[in-house]
This record gives C-alpha cells, structure tokens and sequence, in this order.
C-alpha cells in the first residue's frame, strides 16, 4: 500500500516537474536550454548521492551498535541506491559540461570526488560479494561504510575548499540564489526526486527481505538434507 | 528547447533508471518463486 501511494505520488510530482522544467522555467541568459540539466542533477547529489550516503553511515552505525541484521540489509539497499542516483547524476553532469565547458568530463575537485564517492558505493559491494559469512560481511562492510563517509563533507565543502571549474553555489549556504519560477521549479522537482527515492527505496529493501528470507529457507532446507 | 544535450540527459536519466527497476523487477519475480519452491519442499517433509 505504502509503495502505491508512494509510487502514484512520484509520478504525479515527476509530471508537474518535467512541465515546469521545460515549459514554465524561464531560460537562463547565458547558458541557455542547457541550464534546465540543473533541475534535476542538484536533486540528484543532494538526495540521491549525499542522502544515499549518510542512510548507508545511519545503517552501518546502527548495524555496529545494535548487531541487528535489518540494519545490515538497509545499509546495502541504501548503497544500491548510491550506485544508480549517483551514475544518474554523473550522466547528467556530463551532458551539461560538454555544451558549457567544452568538455565531458573534467578532474575538478566537486566532480573527481563525486567520481569517489561512487566508486565507494561500489567497492562496498564488492567487498560484500567476496565476504561468504554473514556475521563477518556485515562487520566489514559497517566499518567500510562508515569510512565513506567521510567522502561527503569533503565533496560537499570541496567548492568552497578549493579553486574548481565547478560553478558557484547557487542554491547553497553563501549562494547567488534564483530567479522566483527558477526556485519554484527547482522545489518542485526536488520533491519529485525525493518521492521517486522514497519508491524505489521501499522496493528495494522489501526485495532485501525476500532475499533474506529464501536465504534462510534454502539454509534450513540444506541444513535438513 | 531543441538542445541535443538537455534531452540526452533526461534520456540518461530515464534508461538508468529503467534498467534498475527492470533488474529488481526481474530479481523479484525469480526469488518469489524460489521461496514459493522452498516453502513447498518444508512443507512436504515427513
């Protein structure tokens, strides 16, 4: 039930976004069309990257506190769903630097570490594959997931920290801010991104239970043959 | 609106998306039924 609501919510949000993404957003004077990339790739790092990372810290931490599996499993959803919302955001990163830098990809510091903070999510799976015991994968990767965190204040602070090619804040702390439509847009399709992982997250961590469950059946079926 | 690079990353965006739910889709369908299988099998034991 709560998946439905969910899922009907985000795709009514996604619909109300892409209209005023493309037909109500005004254009931007100097990067033109290119900018409307902006109002979904900033959702995108924000809560698909930063939030997929902090849930897989919250996780492993309570994981390590608690000895409780569920948060085991919660940790690894939360870090698929890193892998794809940050490849999500990468690409549309990508699309927006080839028509306004010139080039797809530069080694600037915002984007390398986003570049990290990815392939975190993804050395966390491996490190979940190589692991055959429950009890010590879980351990391990707790620890691994709480270290890559320490990624995100970095990514998070690196355009402040440091000269990059990445542009200013905008919507951020010291930010130049929007224009009124560019802001309601901008609202508008961060809610519709934040629904849409509400979704898929939902999904996801029920599928983690099913496989916990035939896990543990085909042990119990194993254990009796 | 006719910007080659705004449509292809919405396209992106769309396909990434796509191909994850299908996997999971697809992931569920096989271990539903393996569980189905597996309850079967308990079930039927002496």
């Amino acid at each position: 039930m709560t998946t439905k609501v969910l899922g009907l919510l985000a795709f009514v949000a996604m619909l109300v976004a892409l209209y005023m993404i493309f037909l109500f957003a005004p254009t931007e004077a100097t990067q033109g069309n290119a900018q409307r990339i902006f109002y979904i790739h900033v959702p995108l790092a924000i809560v698909g990257a930063y939030g997929s990372a902090i849930l897989l810290f919250t996780g492993c931490l309570a994981f390590l506190t608690t000895r409780d599996f569920k948060w085991d499993r919660f940790a690894a959803c939360s870090a698929e769903m890193g892998v794809v919302f940050t490849t999500a955001q990468l690409l549309t990163a990508i699309m927006w630097a080839k028509p306004i830098w010139g080039a797809w990809y530069t080694f600037d510091s915002r984007g390398t570490l986003q570049l990290v903070l990815l392939l975190i999510f993804i050395a966390y799976f491996m490190l979940r594959s190589y692991l055959p015991d429950r009890e010590k994968r879980a351990k391990l990767c707790g620890v691994f997931g709480l270290l890559g965190m320490v990624d995100v204040p970095i990514n998070y602070l690196s355009i402040y920290l440091f000269r990059t090619q990445h542009p200013q804040p905008v919507v951020s702390p010291g930010g130049g801010g929007l224009d009124p439509d560019m802001e309601k847009t901008f609202l508008v399709s961060f809610i519709a991104i934040t629904l849409f992982y509400a979704y898929v997250f939902v999904k996801r961590l029920r599928l983690a239970k099913i496989e916990e469950e035939v896990e543990y059946l085909n042990q119990v079926v194993l254990a009796n043959e | 609106m006719n910007n080659p690079f705004l449509f292809g990353a919405f396209a992106l965006v769309t396909v990434v998306f796509f191909i994850h739910n299908w996997l999971m889709s697809s992931r569920q369908k096989r271990l539903e039924k393996k569980l189905k299988k597996l309850k079967a099998q308990i079930k039927d034991r002496p």
